[in-house]
């Protein structure tokens, strides 16, 4: 069984700022991570790996620096990555015609994975369109994979509960982080997921496309800030009076 | 001269903070207060690979060397000093005496168990009249036919009563001393006659379990005598020497978790109407710790490069754990004094990493010893011997 | 100059040193392992006249000791026992001699002789959680409502607060006039809307009993107030005085017992052929330890001795607040080098002097604060006005 996954690398959205006094993003401290719907994405391929074996394919696409991703996936498991430099800023069409262009050099694969795309994420959706393009069944909210005698099943969510899906192969699915947080990497793959071989580049010219048919994304537009969110809330009085209050509001926040 | 890490340590460190956030820091006080290690914790971090980190993939370990180790035990040192601690004694001198003194055979026998955490290791050396003085030990290894029977009590055991494996120095020869009458045994805990002590009560790294060995006759056959009979001084000093280092990351760990508390406090806390950390007596103390932590930073992580280029390391890694221990006891010193009253109030980390701390400048060889060793180095250019 | 003890007060250092080492000594282990306040060893101190010392002979049969034979109560005890020297500290030198000095005849009536007796254990709530260097900002209240004053507030950090019978409370009787709007109340435990909370969970000196206290709408009749409405924080600058020398000598007692300790154990500790006493490094340590308490001895003599004189004694208060509390801080923690392991045992004493130290650079004004008021003193007639 072949699994493909496609990680991309973004802004860790907990250390994207803005700046109220500026109306724009504060991109000082940001860091730049693998989107972690894309690591529960892996995770969900690697289990299924161990219960089902075959092998399981990482593709990135991306800045010089999303290369890191590839190596990460690799420690984290996946037999081999396939990296793509590309252009800035791609479309989510581009991006998707990207990686159409390598799962095809790589010669198709059972199953094609991605994350659910972040709020900071502006391509869009990318397992649908695979799916989309592909003619493939599409699976959405997974967060795992089952294999059984009667075949492959995704575990769908819906709300507190899930769903238990069958999956008829080849089929793509997006999926979400469940409870389960994807595996760490392990040393002993981190020390050599660097080594030659882990990672193929493969550029433009080897998937046969030219860079002048990507296409920048198109999104513009002015950050319209909401209402300054309060630090936080002091309540005052006798202390019977303010704990029953606090009880309260913790309640009312679903949090107790 | 490049100071940049390499990508694959990078990652590593990234995976051991989220590691150390996710599962040791909120075990961190529940470790203190039941004063022992939390087992599940100890299993997770040999699940994930962090106790044989240093040590070649062939004998199952991590293959990221001294530098890898120390990035660990930074990390680990910032968090929970317990946690460290228990790292420290099965990597850094419990798996490391069997790797810097077993032979092939030895190692391929213990070190895949070891490195996964299916095995925990212990370093036993100290006993009561044997403490800085290493080699006034007593504990005795007679021989027996193909074995040796070994008997005698050792202590500060860290990891004694969580260990599978113990690395045992005895006396082999009383008429040899410790050059060539002195050897180290592979003790395993199920051998008959192996019981754990008294357990030690601390004053801090609580959470790391620490007693009394007794060894009672215990029947060890020859092919457990780690590498050499009379070879056993060698390898032990060899292996504390090694061991250092990760000392020194786990307290460069402690000194810059205090700097970053103390800022913390000193942006939130107001008294005389402004933020203390606008005072310059609050910013003498930023300054003076930040100072410490950059200086020692760069000594840990050069020294971890002279390791791992297999350069002479002995005087640098005695400097890393006697500057780093003192740098890290100063850093929660200030910290707790900025902190004022919360600094002294057990429902607060800081008096905890405070307590914690002392240790290091008595452990692993005394600063005393240290700067004997420092001395001796540093003398023995111009002539001048120097002795404990 | 004569620097001697008068014959009377040499008989007092005696009388207190020998109650310590009967009474306190057998019981300072357990105190600090269990949390447990003294109740029996402080009726036991109540029963020879330590709970009367800051209360003149006549009217109410205090034992009348000068300040100086004060510092040297708490001086014995705390050699000993720092939790015990506390509880004798606040209940003495913070609220028994300011009740006797400035409370109204009828309070010290009713008040003064159960003090003396031990029956009302005294304590001093100042601090708030937005009120601690800086305790002009408290924001306590007390309202004049005819011939009572009702009290509203949250008090923390308050020593003795769980044990205590009469506390001093310090509030806002003119919320807009800072400083010259506080006045110190006498409040019984006992009266309506008296809340003691919780107790802290501290470091060290786990013995003392130190809790938040809530006033809730509490009536104290006009007749409770310490001096003059206003006048508080005069009251509370005067009595911080007396309290800095008190614990100043509690610090020199800690410290000198700690270093006689030192100093035995390096007599009995054989490493490397013969006693540690014998390396010149111990000896460097011992004698640096022996000479900062030394320093630090006559820094709290001079300055009880000037409050004896009735002569202003602020800077020199705050000097030996200032070193003494530094002092102890360093020299219980080369003490504990001293002792080497057994100097991080919980089963030693050692680490127990330690821990209580630390507190001495936080208690009763922070060494910062101690150098803020010294440096006024110093520039304030330069015309530097020194603002902490």
């Amino acid at each position: 069984m072949r699994i493909i996954v496609c990680l991309k690398q973004g802004l860790d959205p907990k250390t994207v700022k803005i700046s109220r006094s500026r109306e724009e993003f504060d991109l000082r401290e940001a860091m730049l991570v693998t989107h972690s719907e894309d690591k529960a994405a892996l995770e969900a391929a690697l289990r299924l790996r161990e219960a089902e074996g075959g092998e399981v394919l990482a593709i990135t696409v991306g800045r010089p620096a999303a290369e890191d991703s590839a190596h990460e996936a690799v420690a984290m498991g996946a037999d081999k990555a396939i990296f793509v430099p590309a252009p800035e800023n791609l479309s989510g069409r581009s991006l998707t015609t990207l990686i159409l262009a390598v799962i095809a050099r790589l010669g198709g694969a059972d199953l094609i994975l991605a994350g659910r795309a972040p709020a900071l994420d502006t391509t869009g959706p990318l397992a649908p369109r695979l799916a989309a393009e592909l003619g493939i069944p599409l699976l959405l909210d997974v967060v795992a994979f089952e294999a059984s005698a009667s075949g492959i099943a995704a575990l769908v969510s819906r709300g507190d509960a899930g769903l238990r899906i069958p999956v008829a192969l080849p089929a793509a699915a997006e999926v979400i982080r469940g409870v389960d947080r994807p595996r760490y990497p392990h040393p002993s793959r981190i020390a050599v997921a660097w080594d030659p071989g882990r990672v193929e580049t493969w550029t433009l010219a080897d998937l046969g496309i030219a860079e002048d048919t990507l296409v920048a994304e198109t999104e513009s537009g002015n950050l319209v800030l909401g209402a300054e969110r309060q630090r936080g809330q002091t309540i005052n009085g006798e202390p019977d009076a303010v704990a029953a209050e606090l009880v309260g509001i913790l309640r009312a926040r679903r949090l107790i | 001269m490049d100071f940049t890490l390499p990508k694959n340590l990078l990652l590593f460190r990234e995976m051991v903070r989220e590691f150390a956030e996710q599962e040791v820091r909120p075990r961190a006080k529940q470790v203190d207060v039941q004063s022992w290690p939390d087992m599940e914790l100890t299993r997770k971090l040999g699940e994930n690979g962090l106790l044989g980190v240093p040590f070649p993939l062939e004998y199952g370990g991590g293959g990221l060397g001294e530098l890898g180790y120390c990035l660990l035990m930074e990390v680990m040192g910032g968090v929970c000093t317990s946690t460290a601690t228990t790292i420290g004694a099965h990597i850094g001198i419990g798996v490391m005496s069997i790797y810097l003194g077993g032979n092939e055979e030895q190692k391929r026998r213990y070190m895949p168990d070891l490195c996964s955490g299916r095995k925990l290791a212990a370093f036993c050396l100290t006993e009561p009249g044997a403490g800085s003085d290493a080699a006034a030990i007593k504990t005795r290894a007679i021989k027996d036919g193909s074995n040796w029977i070994v008997t005698g009590n050792k202590i500060y055991i860290t990891n004694g009563p969580i260990a599978d494996v113990m690395t045992v120095l005895a006396v082999t020869d009383p008429s040899l001393g410790v050059r060539g009458g002195v050897t180290a045994f592979i003790v395993e805990k199920d051998m008959s006659g192996v019981s754990v002590g008294s357990i030690e009560h601390k004053m801090g790294i609580r959470g790391s379990a620490t007693s009394e060995m007794v060894f009672d006759e215990v029947v060890v056959p020859s092919a457990n005598v780690l590498g050499q009979v009379g070879a056993g001084f060698v390898t032990f000093m060899a292996t504390l020497d090694a061991g250092r280092l990760g000392l020194g990351a786990a307290c460069l760990g402690g000194a810059q978790a205090a700097l970053d508390s103390m800022c913390r406090y000193a942006a939130a806390r107001q008294q005389f109407g402004r933020l203390i950390g606008e005072k310059q007596a609050i910013q003498w103390m930023v300054a003076d710790t930040a100072a410490e932590v950059e200086a020692l930073r760069s000594m840990v992580y050069r020294t971890a490069w002279l390791v791992d280029s297999h350069r002479p390391f002995s005087k640098e890694a005695a400097i890393c754990k006697l500057y780093g221990s003192e740098i890290a006891s100063r850093a929660l010193n200030k910290a707790l004094q900025v902190h004022g009253a919360l600094g002294y109030n057990r429902d607060f980390p800081l008096e905890r990493m405070w307590r914690d701390a002392r240790i290091a400048e008595i452990f692993e060889g005394t600063n005393e010893i240290q700067r004997i060793v420092i001395a001796g180095q540093v003398l023995r250019p111009y002539g001048v011997r120097v002795q404990s | 100059m004569d620097f001697a003890l008068t014959e009377e007060q040499q008989m007092f250092q005696k009388l207190f040193r020998d109650f310590a080492a009967k009474e306190v000594a057998k019981v300072a282990d357990q105190t600090d392992e269990k949390e447990e306040h003294p109740a029996r060893l402080i009726k036991r101190a109540a029963g020879q006249g330590f709970l009367g010392a800051l209360a003149p002979e006549e009217p109410y049969g205090g034992a009348g000791l000068d300040f100086t034979s004060c510092t040297m109560l708490i001086e014995a005890m705390a050699a000993e026992c720092a939790s015990t020297a506390l509880i004798l500290h606040v209940h003495n030198v913070l609220t028994l001699r300011t009740i006797v000095k400035h409370g109204t005849a009828a309070v010290q009536e009713a008040i003064v002789p159960e003090m003396i007796s031990g029956d009302r254990i005294g304590a001093f709530a100042l601090t708030e959680s937005g009120a601690g260097s800086d305790p002009t900002r408290l924001r306590t209240t007390a309202s004049k409502d005819g011939e009572h004053y009702i009290l509203s507030g949250t008090k923390t950090w308050v020593s003795n607060g769980g044990i205590a019978g009469v506390f001093i409370v310090f509030a806002a009787t003119d919320p807009s006039a800072g400083a010259k709007g506080i006045t110190a109340f006498v409040v019984p435990a006992e009266a309506e809307g008296v809340v003691v909370g919780g107790r802290e969970k501290t470091l060290g000196l786990r013995g003392a009993t130190i809790n938040r206290l809530y006033l809730r709408g509490v009536h104290v009749p006009a007749d409770h107030v310490l001096g003059s409405e206003g006048g508080g924080y005069k009251l509370a600058l005067e009595t911080l005085d007396y309290g800095r020398v008190g614990i100043s000598a509690a610090a020199v007692g800690m410290s000198r017992r700690v270093v006689e300790l030192g100093t035995r154990y390096s007599t009995e500790r054989i490493q490397f052929g013969a006693a540690i006493a014998n390396k010149q490094a111990i000896q460097m340590y011992l004698a640096d330890a022996a000479t900062e308490v030394q320093a630090a001895q006559w820094l709290v003599r001079h300055a009880a001795w000037l409050a004896d004189q009735g002569l202003p004694f602020s800077q020199e208060a705050a000097m030996a607040k200032l070193f003494s509390a530094r002092m102890a801080g360093a020299v219980t923690n080369k003490m504990v080098q001293v002792h080497g392991g057994t100097g991080f045992s919980a089963d030693f004493p050692i680490e127990r002097y330690y821990r209580d130290a630390r507190a001495m650079e936080l208690v009763e004004g922070t060494s910062q604060m101690q150098q803020i008021v010294i440096a006024a003193n110093l520039l304030g007639p330069l015309g530097v006005k020194v603002r902490p």
